[in-house]
């Protein structure tokens, strides 16, 4: 211990200010016991992690704000990568980006414009606050690796003379980036600093660290240090890290640490000799191209990313994903399906964010320009004409989704999405589905009968006044139908639905079930059919029921509507909304033009229906962790305003043109 | 062959340990009670009763602080959050959540013994609220009245279901109940004939299940006159369950099978030994507690015949080392866990229980045994003392491998570590910081034959 006592103090002799005393100081605070032997292999680790946990964080948000204080001007390089909007970051008039020096065999490609702004975020957003809150988090916090990382955190800030977060933006500050190359198969993480001085100094704890665990060990220095066309390179196990002027590099590939040098000397020396670089690829600029457009406004990206699927397709990797199929997984297809076969065919996918205080906006796009094969066209319509209904808003709404989804075409094209195995199963159920449907074919006449404009409504339940509440409180949720043939099909599909409520009093009555009583009503635009349980003597004393009591299976029949509700109040009020003379769903649930699916989802509701079953989840939390009654609720209620900081979510699934696009849009809350 | 016991002065053997001797138990025959007639004392409650004479630190099991209201209504949410499931086999964790955490552990041991005598289990009844009733008539009557236990026990849903007779008309009479009732339940196989069995049979006819509910249907019960056991009338089902009872055997019966549960697997106990406790339990009115109370103050409970001498059962092994070491747990996990190593929670093999003693151990089980033990202290939910291992260690001032080794050894095994196997796990923890060395402590305590005995 002493020994690394000494080496550490070697590090905070190049300090040569009072600092040296504030870090004695922090390491005794911080570390108990051999806590002092902090091994390089989890410093470096640690401290280089940060850029790239900011870089993870940026991949799902967005920057509104001025940038850092101390940050350079974001300017526009003057690249060819510029010219694609490649290279908006912190950069200096002139200087590349990252994607102006990577080799064009990179395959996946990350790029955060203004980290700095990111980590004031990361700081200052009220979110961090509540998450730090959680009882995981602060156990995580209060652990022994945590501490290591405090420990060395300490250290960096000792050695820079700043504070973490002041020399974070300053080593971000001109950008980071993440990327995968195919051809070498290595990884490469680059931040350019706001100034030669922060990298270096930088590197110097780096190293000093490393040599101090070396010494702890009695082994010798086991960094090798190399210079090379202007940068000085740093071999270590398991990659290589190199700095030159402002750039920080480091890969577990020496050759594609030294390409990315070699397009840095070669830009400075001789740029009419550098090698073609992946902002000068066409996939990189289709990918750029695809998505530099609303909502995401030029000037509020906070960073974007791009796959190329075509390269890593001919590579063989991540097979599955790249399918297009859900072969065993029907629902997987329904909900999913175009967005596979989506990525089977595009030859890239991008992808920019932005984030803010107050939330997150996504959009990714895929070239698609393929003719959507017959199979698919339950999925986007002909032509890809498939468009989502306007959603229909109801009360304590938890989800919302309308989609085009033809799903008489998705049964009958069985054969050809799904495998054999998943086929023999859909065969059995359509056998025993057309002997429930009263010998209507299930997959011609029964999902044939509805249009393929679907709305799924997902809402909190009201119980009180209930003289039987569930123990366990779920939502209910609702199907809302669009019937081809109201006239033909509506009293087919109310006996229907009340042969099966027979069906389900006489299965439960084997099971010792509580049993469903149904009642019907008429009027002139409305045929509502509900079922509800009856609740046995002992729960109606207790007024506690079983998790059947979440459900009044009902069906309503408006005009051309069929709702098929788990729950009585919810039809009702889809009824009555449906029926309104004017129906107006506002702009929030009205699909953009070419939308193919909108989803909706309020985060404040989800927080409520887990609060409905906070004792539930208190339990479930006992006996899962092992935690006392107080342990547990305290856990959960962190976990509730965890869930209650966000705000909703909004998603539409969009085919636009030659392209299928995702627009997503979070709303947090920012505390004001 | 002649049994050991044979040479065993039962006057001796249940005369009171220490009696007038004001002896106290000492650390090594406190932590024998406790494993024996609990799960396992933590240190705070082994120094107390080591500090105690038997009769005192039994009086302390058998009357311990009541659960408190708090902890009750914890339970009782525990338990209606996993009913609201209907997952039978969630509610061993529950199960074993009250076992880790309650103060009356010689209760919930006594529950976990009638759960292996009354054996039921939820692969057939399925519903999870009737096994959980079942639990609470065992856990009620743990320490009551045997005979009351036992027409509880013949009225419960559960029970009926599991043996088949939620109907049982009088045109064919289910033999099955009455059937255990005198090979499992009172009196031994040999003790009744098969016309008893068949005559007993038409008591419980009209007994039926309806709704989950026990119901008496006059009108299938057969009214005529029935001889059992010597004993001839139109006896109804309750008369039919008290002829059973009043039989001699059953008194022995019992006192057999709690001796085996709290004394000594094996060999069996010869009747000299068995008769005085049976005459005393029959005086007693088959009072449960005053039986135990016996076993548990007597000289032979505490003797070289029975300290560190029976093969822990794997609730024992896990519930055993966590309340040492005051641990908690993922009580799913360690149901699972459980079930896996053959004693799962409401799910006995078959209607005789659990056989216990050495058919626990085999070489695959006695491997899973270690494993369950190194799941447990490794599984990230595991927490000692409310915190890592550091925290019990911090908290029983363990700085040093040394005391680290001897405090662990002495609360996990019923027989002292010999020099060897002491310097050897000495040398495990070096090197390492002292929670690690303690993990590899217990891990490697765990894998020793001695950790298999309680």
């Amino acid at each position: 211990m002493t020994r690394s006592l000494a080496a550490l103090a070697g590090i905070t002799c190049s300090i040569g200010d009072g600092k040296v005393y504030l870090f004695l100081w922090k390491v005794r605070q911080m570390a108990r016991r051999s806590l002092l032997a902090i091994p390089a292999q989890l410093a470096v680790p640690a401290l280089l992690a940060v850029p790239a946990i900011l870089l993870l964080l940026a991949a799902t948000a967005r920057l509104r704000a001025a940038e850092a204080p101390g940050a350079p001007a974001g300017g526009v390089a003057a690249s060819g990568a510029a010219a694609s909007g490649g290279a908006d970051n912190g950069a200096a008039i002139g200087e590349p980006a990252a994607a102006d020096l990577l080799p064009a065999s990179i395959v996946l490609y990350v790029e955060v414009k203004q980290p700095s702004v990111l980590v004031d975020l990361a700081y200052d957003h009220p979110l961090r606050a509540k998450i730090e809150s959680l009882d995981n988090i602060q156990k995580a916090l209060q652990g022994e690796q945590f501490r290591h990382v405090q420990a060395v955190i300490a250290l960096y800030e000792a050695h820079m003379g700043v504070d973490y977060r002041t020399a974070l933006k300053s080593l971000v500050a001109g950008g980071a980036w993440l990327a995968y190359d195919a051809a070498t198969q290595g990884a490469i993480s680059i931040v350019r600093a706001d100034r030669a001085e922060t990298v270096e100094k930088t590197r110097d704890f780096l190293l000093g660290l490393a040599r101090a665990d070396a010494a702890q060990k009695g082994q010798g220095p086991q960094i090798k240090s190399t210079e090379y066309r202007g940068a000085v390179a740093y071999e270590f196990e398991g990659g290589v890290a190199a700095i030159r002027d402002r750039w920080l590099i480091l890969s577990n590939k020496k050759d594609l640490a030294k390409s990315f040098v070699d397009q840095l000397a070669d830009r400075a020396e001789k740029p009419e000799d550098a090698a073609p670089a992946l902002s000068s690829k066409a996939s990189y600029l289709a990918a750029r191209g695809s998505i530099a457009s609303p909502p995401v406004a030029e000037g509020q990206s906070t960073g974007w990313a791009f796959v190329d699927l075509e390269a890593i397709r001919q590579a063989g990797a991540a097979k599955e994903l790249l399918a297009g199929k859900a072969p065993d997984n029907p629902l997987a297809e329904l909900l999913f399906g175009g967005l596979l076969g989506a990525l089977a065919k595009s030859q890239v996918v991008a992808a920019e964010v932005s984030v803010s205080a107050e939330g997150i906006d996504l959009v990714a796009s895929a070239p698609y320009a393929d003719a959507i094969p017959p199979e698919r066209e339950y999925f986007f319509g002909p032509d890809r004409s498939g468009v989502a209904p306007p959603l229909t808003p109801v009360n304590n709404q938890l989800l919302s989704i309308g989609a085009y989804r033809d799903a008489s075409g998705m049964w009958l094209h069985a054969g050809d999405l799904f495998d054999e195995n998943t086929n023999d199963q859909l065969t059995l159920a359509d056998g025993q589905l057309t002997t429930l449907f009263s010998g209507k074919d299930f997959g011609e006449e029964i999902l044939g009968a509805l249009s393929p404009q679907t709305q799924i409504v997902v809402a909190r339940q009201d119980f009180t006044g209930l003289a039987v509440k569930p123990e366990v409180k779920l939502p209910a949720f609702a199907g809302v139908f669009t019937l081809k043939a109201p006239e033909e099909m509506s009293d087919e599909l109310r006996r229907i639905f009340q042969s099966l409520v027979g069906f389900l009093n006489v299965a439960g009555a084997q099971n010792g079930q509580p049993q469903l009583d149904i009642n019907s009503e008429r009027t002139e635009a409305t045929q509502i059919v509900a079922a509800s349980y009856v609740p046995s003597p002992d729960e109606k004393k207790s007024g506690k029921g079983r998790i059947q009591f979440n459900f009044s299976p009902t069906a309503v029949f408006v005009g051309d509507k069929f709702i098929l509700s788990s729950t009585e109040p919810l039809a009702r009020e889809l009824a009555q909304r449906l029926s309104a003379p004017t129906p107006e769903p506002g702009a929030e649930n009205t699909p953009s033009p070419a939308a193919n699916t909108l989803a909706i989802a309020d985060a404040q509701i989800l927080a409520d229906v887990l609060r409905d079953n906070r004792s539930q989840l208190v339990a479930q939390n006992m006996l899962e962790e092992g935690r006392t009654q107080e342990e547990a609720e305290q856990a959960i209620d962190g976990l509730l305003t965890l869930v209650g900081a966000a705000k909703s979510a909004r998603l539409s699934l969009i085919t636009a043109g030659d392209s299928l696009r995702l627009e997503a849009h979070i709303s947090l809350d920012s505390g004001k | 062959m002649p049994s050991k016991y044979s040479a065993i002065d039962p006057a001796w053997a249940w005369s009171r340990y220490g009696e007038g001797l004001d002896k106290p138990l000492g650390r090594k025959l406190a932590a024998h009670l406790y494993r024996r007639a609990g799960f396992a004392a933590d240190a705070s409650l082994l120094a107390t009763a080591a500090e105690s004479d038997a009769a005192t630190a039994v009086a302390a099991l058998l009357k311990p602080q009541d659960e408190s209201a708090s902890f009750q209504s914890q339970m009782d949410a525990l338990t209606s959050a996993i009913l609201a499931t209907g997952d039978a086999q969630k509610l061993a964790s529950v199960w074993l959540y009250r076992m880790l955490h309650t103060p009356r552990q010689l209760v919930e041991k006594m529950t976990l013994f009638w759960h292996g005598h009354f054996a039921t289990g939820a692969d057939k009844v399925t519903d999870a609220s009737l096994m959980n009733d079942q639990n609470g008539i065992l856990r009620r009557n743990a320490l009551g009245d045997f005979a009351a236990l036992t027409h509880e026990v013949s009225k419960d849903p559960a029970m009926l279901i599991y043996l088949d007779s939620a109907t049982n008309r009088k045109a064919h009479p289910n033999e099955n109940f009455a059937r255990e009732l005198m090979e499992l339940f009172c009196l031994g196989e040999g003790h009744y004939s098969e016309k008893d069995i068949q005559e007993l049979s038409r008591c419980f006819t009209g007994w039926e299940v309806k709704q989950n509910k026990f119901r008496f249907n006059r009108f299938q019960h057969d009214g005529g006159e029935k001889t059992i056991l010597d004993k001839t009338g139109a006896f109804g089902g309750e008369q039919g369950v008290d002829i059973v009872l009043a039989r001699d055997d059953a008194p022995r019966f019992i006192v057999r099978k709690l001796l085996r549960f709290f004394v000594r697997d094996e060999p069996d106990f010869p009747e000299e030994l068995i008769e005085p406790l049976a005459v005393d339990f029959r005086e007693h009115d088959l009072n449960i507690g005053h039986l135990v109370e016996r076993i548990l103050t007597s000289e032979l409970f505490y003797s070289e015949a029975s300290v560190g001498r029976k093969i822990r059962s794997p609730v024992e092994l896990a519930v055993g080392m966590l309340r040492g070491l005051e641990g908690s747990t993922d009580t799913i996990f360690l149901a699972e866990q459980l079930r896996e190593l053959g004693q799962g929670l409401y799910f006995p093999p078959n209607v005789k229980g659990w056989d216990g003693g050495r058919a626990w151990i085999n070489s695959s089980t006695l491997l899973g045994r270690a494993n369950l033990a190194k799941r447990i202290v490794d599984n990230e939910k595991t927490r000692f003392a409310g915190g890592g291992l550091e925290n019990l260690l911090d908290k029983h001032g363990l700085s040093t491998p040394e005391a680290t080794v001897d405090w662990l050894g002495a609360m996990l095994l019923a027989a002292p570590l010999s020099e060897a196997a002491r310097s050897r796990l000495i040398g495990l923890c070096q090197g390492q910081g002292p929670a690690e060395g303690a993990r590899r402590v217990i891990c490697a305590l765990a894998a020793m034959p001695e950790f298999q005995l309680g």
